[in-house]
């Protein structure tokens, strides 16, 4: 169930933690829980979520250098795509609760928000 | 074909309408429109593929979330997150040309986590839209592979990887979805067709083959539900003939029917194995006679029984015949009567038949006495299914040897013009006994015919009756003559509307020649 009334700043430290910076990495991580194991390309998703492939590739890039996503061997042009589980308890627990907030505006609400000031 | 040749779907009566499973490498097509259960039944046939079979599988979807499924499973009690952490499951979230190519190419990703899995089973969720990949080719200049050529080429893969496949299709009314069905109908070895039909206001929904290369099966609509916590069930036609029946089994031993009089006047008891209507109106006592059955079968020769009601809720029924010291409970308690309500709304006759013969099977009952045919009638509003109906009944119970009470309700509240003129299953039955309320003067009395019954000497007389503690007693006789009225003898047309007074001078009834008093 969504935490919809989870306080900004909570889930400023969780996003903080997971170094979850833009909306697109959030909507890429999102995407790969629902879809998870996705065997998919990097186009084949960001044609799901509107994106240029370039940045999905960007995002994708730095979600696997944070140890939250899993990426397979090529084959074909596709990979496996899969969430991973960070060893730390800290990025462990921050990852599980995203995970709730993944069907809730919160999060992307908060990261257009931060996009905004940052403009 | 032996049992290791079939594989088991596990599906809940589904392997029985397969006559034991369906025939191993068969590349199975589920078709129908959307919202009749396809995705679940692809699901439920890797679910029950692991947890019963031991066999992993891989579930393939294009449009579906995985989490999705995953979530809508757990509403059956099927924990997919579960089996996917002990490796048992994958569902995989997939693009229809990438799956295309997959299973065409040497160094497949998908091939290769089938063969980690050690996976038996794959569904594949909406194989119509690789229709879009045949359109991408062509567009593309690409090969140009037709739809039919890539479904060769999928089945290809996957009978190379010795997976037992099933590909749901969705049944859409335009044409060229039609013709790519067609293709998917002639490229699969076994069709199951899925429908939602509008029977009035409510839904029925229905499972049926449409073919199955290289094994039998039972062909015709059978019902599917739906249910909460279990999955698919399905339940076979109530119409179909059983198999492997020989010839159907006749008994020489008569047993009483509970009330000795009776038992008397249709001919010495009757026979096990018979079937008997008992007609008449709404508080005739035809119930009553059925406890009594029931009670004479428990309780004196050790023959369990069942009583099927669509009229009365088992608490009341126990009540009722506790008003007239039959200790029905008592029975109930010990588990040698059974009594089985089903609501008339919205009745599936095909469930509502399953259920009958589960309670026999599993509590080996003798006796049945089915407690208002007039319901049945009303709420299958279709004769053909009734009279369908019956006659499984009939067959069934008469090969188990059972002895069965059918209790009519005849809408006429005094005499029999017509009987049963609606529905025309009186000759199926051995012994008809029909039950009246007679108006002598100003007194409503109870009358009893055996107006058939086969193999026997039965007495063609009408006899008095009442209703009272221990049930149904026939009035002896000539014990009528010392009621406030004259006994039955001194009337003739008993069963008419209009009973007329004998002539004290002649013949008594029974006797032959009465003429009445007066003309």
């Amino acid at each position: 169930m969504a935490q919809d009334n989870q306080p900004d700043l909570q889930v400023e430290g969780w996003l903080k933690t997971l170094g979850i910076e833009s909306l697109c990495q959030w909507d890429v991580l999102v995407f790969l829980y629902r879809h998870q194991p996705s065997l998919v390309s990097a186009e084949h998703i960001a044609r799901f979520l509107g994106y240029a492939t370039a940045e999905v590739v960007a995002a994708l890039d730095s979600l696997e250098s944070s140890g939250l996503v899993e990426r397979s061997r090529v084959s074909q042009g596709v990979r496996w795509y899969q969430l991973t589980a960070p060893a730390d308890p800290a990025r462990r627990d921050a990852l599980e609760r995203l995970k709730t907030l993944a069907a809730s505006p919160t999060v992307r609400l908060l990261l257009g928000r931060r996009l905004r000031g940052s403009d | 074909m032996t049992e290791s040749d079939l594989i088991q779907t596990g599906i809940y009566g589904l392997d029985q309408i397969f006559l034991g499973g369906i025939l191993k490498g068969n590349l199975i097509l589920v078709q129908g429109v959307a919202g009749t259960g396809k995705t679940l039944l692809g699901v439920e046939f890797i679910y029950r593929g692991i947890t019963e079979y031991d066999e992993p599988g891989i579930i393939v979807v294009f449009e579906t979330s995985p989490r999705k499924l995953i979530r809508d499973a757990t509403g059956f009690g099927w924990n997919l997150d579960e089996l996917q952490q002990q490796n048992k499951l994958k569902i995989i979230f997939t693009s229809p040309k990438v799956l295309d190519q997959e299973l065409r190419s040497p160094d497949s990703l998908l091939l290769e986590t089938a063969a980690k899995l050690g996976a038996q089973r794959i569904f594949i969720d909406g194989i119509s839209l690789l229709r879009t990949v045949s359109t991408d080719n062509a567009a593309n200049g690409n090969g140009a592979a037709s739809y039919r050529e890539l479904l060769q080429q999928l089945t290809e893969g996957l009978q190379r990887e010795n997976l037992t496949a099933m590909l749901s299709h969705e049944d859409l009314a335009d044409q060229e979805q039609s013709s790519a069905l067609e293709i998917a109908e002639f490229l699969a070895d076994t069709v199951i067709i899925l429908k939602r039909d509008h029977h009035h206001r409510c839904i029925h929904r229905s499972l049926e083959i449409m073919k199955s290369r290289g094994q039998d099966y039972e062909a015709g609509k059978h019902t599917l539900r739906i249910t909460a916590s279990k999955g698919l069930e399905v339940f076979r036609r109530v119409q179909l003939r059983a198999r492997g029946i020989p010839i159907q089994p006749t008994s020489h031993t008569r047993s009483p029917i509970g009330c000795a009089p009776l038992d008397v006047l249709i001919g010495g008891g009757i026979y096990d194995g018979s079937t008997t209507m008992v007609v008449g109106i709404s508080g005739a006592g035809k119930t009553v006679l059925g406890v009594q059955l029931l009670l004479e079968g428990a309780l004196k020769q050790g023959k369990r029984g069942l009583l099927v009601s669509l009229d009365e809720h088992p608490a009341q029924i126990l009540r009722n015949a506790e008003t007239l010291g039959l200790n029905l409970k008592e029975q109930v308690d010990k588990g040698m009567i059974q009594v089985f309500y089903d609501s008339p709304q919205e009745l599936e006759i095909d469930v509502h038949f399953h259920c009958i013969i589960r309670t026999i099977e599993e509590h080996k009952i003798e006796r049945l006495v089915i407690d208002g045919m007039t319901s049945y009638s009303s709420a299958l509003g279709d004769q053909g299914l009734y009279r369908d109906f019956i006659h499984s009944l009939v067959a069934y119970t008469k090969n188990k040897l059972m002895t069965t009470f059918f209790n009519y309700e005849n809408p006429e509240l005094f005499g029999v013009s017509t009987y049963m003129a609606d529905f025309a299953i009186s000759s199926i039955v051995d012994n008809l006994i029909l039950m009246n309320f007679v108006e002598l003067g100003t007194s409503l009395r109870r009358a009893i015919t055996v107006a058939k019954a086969r193999g026997s000497e039965h007495q063609y007389v009408t006899r008095e009756f009442t209703i009272g503690p221990g049930g149904i007693s026939l009035v002896p006789a000539e014990e009528g003559k010392a009621l406030s009225a004259l006994s039955f003898q001194s009337y003739y047309g008993l069963l008419s509307r209009a009973p007329t007074r004998l002539s004290s001078d002649l013949p008594r009834g029974g006797e032959g020649g009465a003429r009445p008093e007066a003309t």
